[in-house]
């Protein structure tokens, strides 16, 4: 009785982490859109000529990539493969700093042809940049998971850490798929 | 590795796979389509997250009873 008290409990704390993150990502999404829609009000359809459409491409691939590792690294931790795990971590923060470098090429190129004070410009460095540093967090917190996966903290009964942590990084590639076609490729 | 965790990381790499597709329709989309191209990249993308959504973020645990 006592134990299945607490496996109870633990499954009910697990399901209001879940209910609490995935509000949290409602939240978040609700930033996502405003930048979206501010897109569509102050610029219409309209796109410079000269947006590297073929970067976009390169670091959509790279973010989408880097969630197939992610969900690896999920999927090793909740097996109990720690060596697996910690191997995928490690690919997502790759991928996650080579995404960003892809992006401060985008900006290099995005201050020469179209800078801040223009209205494209004004979006566009937005745009990215909210999501940047939303990247940015996310290998900061998978850095912080990697070493504490190295020091035995999660087991195969026990990675919520894991769990929030990966479902956080989808959730970023999620909004980076609703904002390359929205920046990029609409015309 | 265990054969259910095998199957979940093949299971992952098609997800993968259809999302690889769907980002480069996309851009064939974007490129080649100069004008009216939005209805379509609407079409790709929402089904693009909705599959990283269902997928790899296992939306339906919220509403799942038990593990």
């Amino acid at each position: 009785m006592a134990l299945a008290k607490e496996i109870h409990g633990a499954y009910s704390r697990l399901h209001t982490n879940r209910l609490g993150l995935w509000l949290f990502f409602l939240s978040e999404l609700f930033i996502f859109a405003a930048l979206i829609s501010s897109r569509f009000y102050l610029q219409g359809f309209y796109r410079p000529a000269e947006l590297n459409q073929l970067l976009g491409l390169v670091i959509s691939v790279i973010l989408v990539l880097s969630s197939l590792t992610a969900y690896r690294a999920e999927i090793a931790s909740a097996h109990g493969d720690q060596r697996r795990f910690r191997l995928n971590i490690l690919f997502t923060i790759s991928l996650g700093l080579i995404f960003l470098i892809g992006v401060v090429i985008e900006w290099r190129e995005g201050f020469h042809f179209f800078p801040p004070s223009t209205g494209f410009g004004t979006l566009f460095f937005t745009m990215t940049g909210v999501h940047a540093f939303h990247v940015l967090t996310g290998i900061i917190a998978l850095t912080i998971l990697y070493f504490l996966g190295r020091s035995g903290r999660f087991t195969s009964g026990s990675y919520w850490g894991v769990e929030g942590v990966v479902k956080y990084w989808h959730f970023v590639d999620v909004a980076w798929v609703l904002i390359y076609p929205t920046l990029y490729l609409v015309s | 590795m265990k054969s259910d965790q095998r199957s979940l990381m093949r299971l992952g790499l098609w997800v993968f796979v259809a999302l690889m597709v769907v980002e480069i329709l996309e851009y064939i989309v974007g490129v080649g389509l100069k004008r009216g191209a939005w209805p379509f990249l609407v079409i790709l993308a929402v089904p693009g997250a909705g599959l990283i959504i269902y997928y790899f973020m296992h939306i339906s645990q919220l509403w799942r009873r038990e593990e």
